[in-house]
């Protein structure tokens, strides 16, 4: 069949796509022939010419300025975030480690434990000792229970934790924790 | 449909109950994409199903942004975790805004990408007020793995719904 070209493509695009005949989508016909082309052939369903999908087509022959610039800045802005990810996160070390972990239970009544350990997590740390257990999520461990007090989650009631006076910002599976780090366990209530 | 037309949108007159009603049903669509991805760390249509709004219907979109953003918080309560939601769903509208005439899927998926990727930025900015410069930065970095995972779900996503939820809503639009 002949391959319509130039304005007959479009005409013909819009006689099989009428309902992209208004204005809104005429942002959406592509600005060069080439895509009108691939439009026209996708419309009304014929086989492409030297087998080439229409996407792909579209995609490599857009000129689209904008798209590369953004694309660039995309993976730019990945890989220094990436970067910054790797090299800024706290490292963690081996060895052993003593660790002083407080806890302040709802009613008052305050706990502490002196924990040796040669993990490198707060996680490995505590949980073979039993002073933490909860549940698995995909953040990793939520804690539920701390010395064998369980956060009532009807009543917004959650355990958060500071190290060395500063509120944690990693959970328990990621907490890097050194020699003589005070871990300070605290249940809250409301959220 | 005259009057949401990308030209006279900037002086848009009063808004249709019909308008109304499919802005209501996308922030319904909005908020079931949310929660039923809820298992999955960061990945979620949110971000598409916004841009196609700013596309179609312009600065209207702020509306189920807002409503949207609304229910989260009642969901989960107003907590320095949620506090972001205050701004930065609005943000994002207004960004896509600015790039409203653009057409391009590689254009949008970028876009959604980098704004996925900023987000833990953006989200961190109430703990400057909580935890100072230092304690603000700290939770950006811990976050930026989940960041990373937001970039990436959201380009994929965007890349492969955009078209065809793009005709869809043409078709609802245009009737």
């Amino acid at each position: 069949m002949r391959i319509p070209r130039g304005a007959a493509a479009v005409t013909a695009f819009y006689r099989h796509k009428p309902e992209c005949r208004n204005k809104d989508d005429t942002q959406d016909m592509p600005r060069t022939f080439g895509h009108v082309q691939c439009r026209y052939y996708a419309a009304v369903n014929i086989s492409f010419p030297s087998g080439i999908r229409p996407d792909r087509k579209e995609f490599f022959m857009s000129k689209n300025r904008k798209s590369i610039i953004i694309a660039v800045i995309l993976v730019i802005l990945l890989i220094g975030a990436f970067a910054a990810w790797r090299l800024l996160s706290p490292s963690a070390s081996e060895g052993s480690k003593t660790l002083t972990v407080n806890i302040c239970h709802l009613e008052g009544d305050n706990n502490s434990f002196t924990v040796k350990t040669d993990a490198e997590y707060l996680r490995g740390a505590l949980e073979p000792e039993g002073i933490i257990s909860g549940t698995e999520s995909s953040y990793g461990l939520w804690i539920t229970t701390v010395d064998g007090e369980t956060a009532d989650d009807s009543a917004q009631q959650w355990w958060g934790y500071t190290v060395n006076g500063e509120t944690a910002m990693y959970g328990a599976d990621e907490q890097v924790i050194a020699d003589g780090d005070v871990i300070e366990f605290a249940l809250n209530v409301g959220y | 449909m005259s009057d949401t037309d990308s030209k006279t949108n900037r002086t848009a007159g009063k808004i249709t109950v019909r308008e109304t009603a499919e802005l209501a049903v996308i922030t319904a669509l909005i908020i079931a994409g949310k929660e039923a991805l809820n298992a999955l760390p960061n990945i979620h249509p949110v971000m598409l199903i916004l841009m196609l709004c700013v596309k179609k219907y312009g600065s209207r979109a702020f509306f189920p942004a807002a409503a949207f953003s609304l229910v989260e918080l009642l969901l989960y309560g107003l907590s320095i975790w949620t506090a972001p939601y205050l701004y930065i769903w609005i943000i994002a509208v207004a960004a896509a805004l600015t790039f409203r005439k653009n057409s391009s899927v590689i254009f949008w998926s970028c876009f959604a990408g980098i704004y996925g990727l900023c987000f833990g930025l953006l989200s961190s900015l109430p703990m400057l007020v909580t935890a100072g410069i230092r304690g603000a930065f700290s939770y950006w970095i811990a976050g930026i793995g989940f960041d990373i995972i937001h970039c990436i779900s959201n380009f994929a996503i965007v890349l492969v719904l955009y078209r065809p939820l793009w005709s869809i809503m043409c078709r609802i639009k245009d009737r």
